[in-house]
């Protein structure tokens, strides 16, 4: 009795310890796909887009104290375009060629916000990958800079769009005023993979585009009413936004925007509003010089 | 001789009782192992590309502020949290919210706060976590650059605060 007691006793830890192999097994093979999967990833960012820019030395500025904190200059300019989008920027135009992200070194200006309006208003600063498309149409897109609402309150913000569909948002929180920070916008055509960074780290925040292939960078300075001050003071450039080392991925390898108009027609400056009016009255920008521009508001010295 | 009989009787059914609680210790001890190695490669294992399939136990509560089908259609679902129980409190996470996001949508009292699980596409980390939903939805939506489409007025804006840390796992707006 006292045998066969015992050989059930061997029979039940043999039984225990096969199925513990088998899901050991079992967790080593998934492990192993799961690292090749990982490999495989490691692999096509490595051919794909880089997912650090070539970051040139920051400058130096000034600190700005009156341009601090919301109070930057009220343009004292009529409300009555509320809604209506302003830009101030530039733009590479990548048509036949492969684009793989666009960054710049933004000025983290503080502009004054129009206070008033449906929950207030914003003026921002951001790089973008889309589509090339003329004023008033839908494109897809992605961006990402920083968005300040009136009295001075800040976030870095990501937005996606698909061509046709709605528009989400993510904040975070702000980078410091009066710095710079680089804002990039990568796409990954390996995996058809939009992500973001600031001062070269990720934010954590994945897209799909589905209704478009990211073929033009942009770099601009945006209101959403005359009634609100573009960022950039016009009094010297220790007052601009400056929009340094505006870059653009290009077949492989990181160039800055070339200098209007020997670009080949693919760079080009904007001041406009929606409806593609243009705005150069308003907003005021430098010559564009090996990827460097600088953007104002006219009706602000600081 | 009958006193003999039941000794050994007593000593059979002793052996077997000594067997029959080793075999059921056995047993315990087998089914504990195959439990623990077959559960262990799931919960080490890294998450996947976040599914957006609707959840198996759908929230039971209603977003005041955006239908099911608009937090779908930016990445978003949502799910009962069931018996889950929160590492901090509600007022926490409504703090936590209001701190980093009430001055630039302008809202300071929520319109909700609801203890949910929460996938999001667009992040791995996110999905089926735990999170307190905090509601910043301005009365009038938020306004926010829309490329050049034209700038736009999201309709809703929420706050995820991990139920577990503090931690603002995700802030988004949409349309």
């Amino acid at each position: 009795m006292a045998r066969r007691v015992l050989q059930l006793f061997v029979f039940v830890v043999m039984l225990g310890t096969a199925s513990q192999s088998t899901s050991s097994m079992a967790y080593a093979a998934t492990s192993t796909i799961q690292n090749s999967r990982q490999q495989a990833a490691s692999h096509q960012q490595a051919s794909g887009a880089p997912l650090v820019e070539s970051q040139t030395p920051t400058p130096t500025k000034a600190q700005i104290p009156n341009s601090c904190c919301g109070e930057g200059c009220n343009p004292n300019r009529s409300s009555s375009d509320y809604s209506t989008s302003h830009w101030d920027g530039w733009k590479y135009n990548g048509a036949g060629q492969n684009i793989g992200g666009v960054y710049a070194d933004i000025w983290n200006y503080s502009p004054w916000v129009w206070p008033a309006g449906n929950s207030g208003d914003y003026s921002a600063a951001w790089t973008m990958l889309t589509t090339d498309h003329p004023y008033q149409t839908d494109a897809g897109f992605a961006q990402i800079g920083w968005y300040e609402k009136q009295g001075g309150a800040r976030s870095t913000f990501t937005q996606f769009h698909e061509y046709g569909g709605g528009f989400r948002t993510l904040l975070y929180a702000p980078q410091a005023v009066n710095t710079y920070s680089y804002y990039d916008t990568f796409y990954n055509p390996s995996t058809n993979a939009i992500t973001f960074q600031v001062n070269s780290s990720g934010i954590g925040e994945t897209y799909y585009p589905q209704t478009f292939v990211p073929g033009e960078g942009q770099v601009s300075g945006e209101t959403h009413t005359l009634a609100s001050q573009m960022p950039g003071g016009y009094s010297s450039s220790y007052n601009y936004e400056d929009l340094f080392h505006s870059s653009i991925y290009v077949n492989g390898a990181w160039q800055a925007f070339p200098n209007p108009p020997n670009s080949g027609g693919r760079v080009t400056t904007f001041r406009a509003d929606y409806y593609g009016n243009d705005n150069s009255g308003y907003y005021g920008q430098t010559t564009p010089n090996n990827g460097n521009i600088s953007i104002w508001d006219k009706a602000c010295k600081y | 001789m009958r006193n003999q009989t039941v000794g050994s009787e007593l000593q059979r059914n002793a052996a077997l009782l000594l067997g029959a609680g080793l075999l059921a210790i056995c047993l315990a001890v087998a089914i504990a192992a195959v439990i623990l190695s077959s559960g262990r490669p799931v919960s080490a294992l890294p998450v996947g590309p976040p599914s957006l399939e609707p959840s198996k136990r759908p929230a039971q509560f209603t977003i005041r502020a955006a239908t099911a089908k608009q937090l779908f259609q930016n990445g978003l679902v949502l799910g009962d949290p069931g018996s889950a129980v929160p590492l901090i409190k509600r007022t926490a996470a409504q703090d936590a919210a209001e701190r980093a996001f009430g001055d630039v949508v302008g809202v300071h009292a929520p319109l909700q706060v609801v203890l949910t699980t929460v996938t999001y596409e667009g992040n791995k980390a996110l999905q089926g976590k735990l999170c307190w939903m905090v509601d910043l939805t301005p009365a009038g939506g938020l306004p926010l650059p829309g490329g050049s489409g034209g700038s736009h007025i999201a309709a809703w804006f929420l706050v995820f605060v991990d139920a577990r840390t503090e931690v603002i796992d995700l802030a988004v707006a949409g349309t």
